[in-house]
């Protein structure tokens, strides 16, 4: 497995690489953190929410937009238009599962983003002393580890939403939705300090949580250890959950796929 | 011992059909139909047979292919590939088979062909040795040399449909199927395309089940033929049995030393183009004819042959069609 692991890495990074225009431009038009970031800016600037100062929401936000980078994931879509249109056909033939050359088109694709917003946070953090940032290396370790399991749980989520396109013609709406919820819980409008004490429960104990708010508040010094092995215990339930269901589901879509094309 | 063989194989669709329902019922229930696109296909092909597989659009041809090649699950019946059950999709089977279809989507669009080869290698796990050594075969067989370093976006149909053909290859399959392998190409391409299959067989004894709608690929590669027609088989035997079966009917080709209209009582296929006369008879009463032809008109010249194959192939496939 691992031989071909490197065979489709070095494959897929060539991909992302011709790519790389599109990358930019996509990363310049991520413009929606730095959007709430001017909105929570302006709220401080009356009230002091949740306790929360102008220099929090300045990080928050900031590596909200560099986690976004290395975590966002496009594979929903892919599976999508590869079950629909007959994609897949050329891919079940083959000995490997579809998923492993798919992960490692979208770890390569993360990478490459990922790098321009890695290397913007670690100049910010070498001009910017009073940045927030982990208390420690192992409050740093285990912040990259919070990072890698927001990307494993976004993979497996938009993968196993994705293969209801087995039996849906439209799951790119059914994703949206899933995201529209997820948008509130996972900390992208507001992070989940300002939510009521109920409401930021439910989001902890939700997938999303662990999608963004679990990593940049690692990232940002926000998180003691103690409590983030608690969120990524959390994050590694969910990941198994999404895990078996996708398997599942994928099993079950392949006996009623009706390969369309030829 | 069959390394294909397939009984009773039965594939229906559920295909959404337009609602006669208003309002809300209409909203919420989408009527759903079954089509059978494969009622009941039986047949075995054994190693080292090209078999082609024709019929008209519809007739079931490609979802057989699907069904053998693990892609489909069937309704029912049974499947066998070298001793698998393709739909379960174990590994071993998919290392030694092959499905190449008609748009050809195997390549990595953006990147050379070079890079797909690379994809496949990991993918199927082929040694350094057994990579180079397939790669070079097949650059020498399908004359991919300049064309492999060319973004795939950029090559030729005939290009792509050679490097496609080689991707799908290059783990070099027991089994082939083919659909459609030369839809779209020019006629060199066609011959490259032909030329390979065969070179590949007699070199790999490897089993191939074609189909087409070009029926020079049917008549240049397949000894054996299955006609399929509204998703059964209508004919499964030889090409020289098929073309005895059908072969009622004679064609006289004449040479005249005038040009003068030819009128033959009781003949109505008759085309005439200058001294050329072409006349279709049955086959017992075409020696009566040419002997009238002969005492009658100033004959240069004069053969009698059988339709041409694909004449014969294209009733067989329309009757086929209408049963």
């Amino acid at each position: 497995m691992w031989q071909t692991y490197r065979g489709l890495l070095v494959v897929s990074w060539r991909e992302a690489m011709a790519f790389r225009a599109g990358l930019v431009v996509y990363l310049l038009s991520t413009v929606f953190p730095f959007v709430m970031l001017g909105v929570w800016l302006t709220v401080s600037r009356q009230t002091s929410p949740a306790g929360l100062d102008a220099e929090y929401f300045v990080a928050y936000y900031v590596v909200t937009a560099v986690v976004n980078q290395l975590t966002t994931v496009w594979v929903a879509y892919i599976w999508d238009r590869e079950i629909r249109l007959g994609g897949l056909n050329a891919r079940l033939l083959r000995p490997r599962d579809p998923v492993h050359h798919l992960l490692c088109q979208e770890l390569c694709r993360r990478a490459l983003a990922g790098s321009v917003g890695v290397a913007a946070l670690v100049v910010l953090l070498v001009v910017v002393p009073g940045f927030r940032r982990p208390g420690s290396v192992a409050e740093a370790a285990l912040a990259v580890l919070a990072v890698l399991a927001a990307f494993a749980l976004k993979f497996l989520m938009a993968s196993a939403i994705s293969m209801l396109a087995f039996w849906l013609t439209q799951v790119g709406r059914i994703y949206m939705l899933w995201w529209g919820v997820g948008f509130f819980l996972s900390g992208w409008i507001a992070p989940l300090a300002t939510l009521p004490e109920g409401l930021r429960s439910v989001a902890e104990l939700s997938p999303f949580a662990a999608t963004l708010a679990t990593p940049v508040h690692a990232l940002i010094g926000e998180l003691p250890a103690a409590e983030a092995l608690r969120l990524l215990g959390v994050a590694a339930v969910w990941i198994l959950i999404f895990l078996v269901l996708y398997r599942v589901l994928w099993r079950a879509g392949l006996r009623r796929y009706d390969a369309v094309g030829s | 011992m069959p390394v294909i063989t397939v009984r009773e194989l039965t594939r229906h669709y559920r295909v959404r059909v337009s609602s006669e329902q208003r309002g809300l019922r209409r909203l919420l229930r989408s009527p759903m139909t079954t089509v059978p696109a494969v009622a009941g296909v039986s047949f075995s092909l054994e190693a080292g047979e090209i078999v082609g597989f024709v019929g008209p659009n519809g007739a079931g041809k490609t979802t057989v292919l699907k069904c053998l090649s693990g892609v489909l699950h069937p309704t029912s019946g049974t499947v066998e590939v070298l001793g698998h059950t393709p739909h379960h999709r174990h590994r071993d089977l998919l290392r030694r088979i092959t499905l190449v279809m008609g748009q050809r989507n195997q390549l990595l669009w953006d990147l050379p062909t070079w890079d797909s080869f690379l994809a496949n290698q990991a993918i199927y796990g082929l040694g350094k040795a057994e990579f180079q050594a397939a790669v070079e075969e097949l650059t020498e067989l399908l004359a991919l040399g300049p064309v492999l370093r060319k973004p795939v976006r950029q090559l030729s149909l005939g290009e792509r449909a050679r490097c496609e053909l080689a991707a799908a290859m290059l783990h070099r399959p027991a089994v082939l199927f083919l659909d459609e392998p030369t839809l779209g190409l020019d006629f060199d391409a066609q011959d490259a395309v032909r030329s390979f299959v065969r070179d590949y067989v007699a070199r790999h004894g490897a089993t191939v089940l074609l189909t087409s709608h070009y029926l020079d690929d049917i008549t240049t590669l397949a000894s054996r033929v299955m006609i399929i027609g509204s998703g059964r088989i209508a004919y499964d035997g030889t090409l020289t049995e098929l073309v005895g079966v059908e072969d009622e009917e004679r064609v006289l080709t004449v040479q005249l030393a005038t040009a003068e209209p030819v009128v033959i009582p009781g003949v109505d296929a008759l085309r005439q183009d200058g001294t050329t006369i072409v006349i279709r008879a049955p086959r017992d009463e075409a020696s009566a004819l040419a002997a009238h032809i002969l005492n009658h008109y100033p004959v240069r010249d004069i053969a009698i042959a059988g339709p041409p194959l694909e004449d014969v192939l294209r009733k067989k496939i329309t009757k086929a069609a209408r049963s």
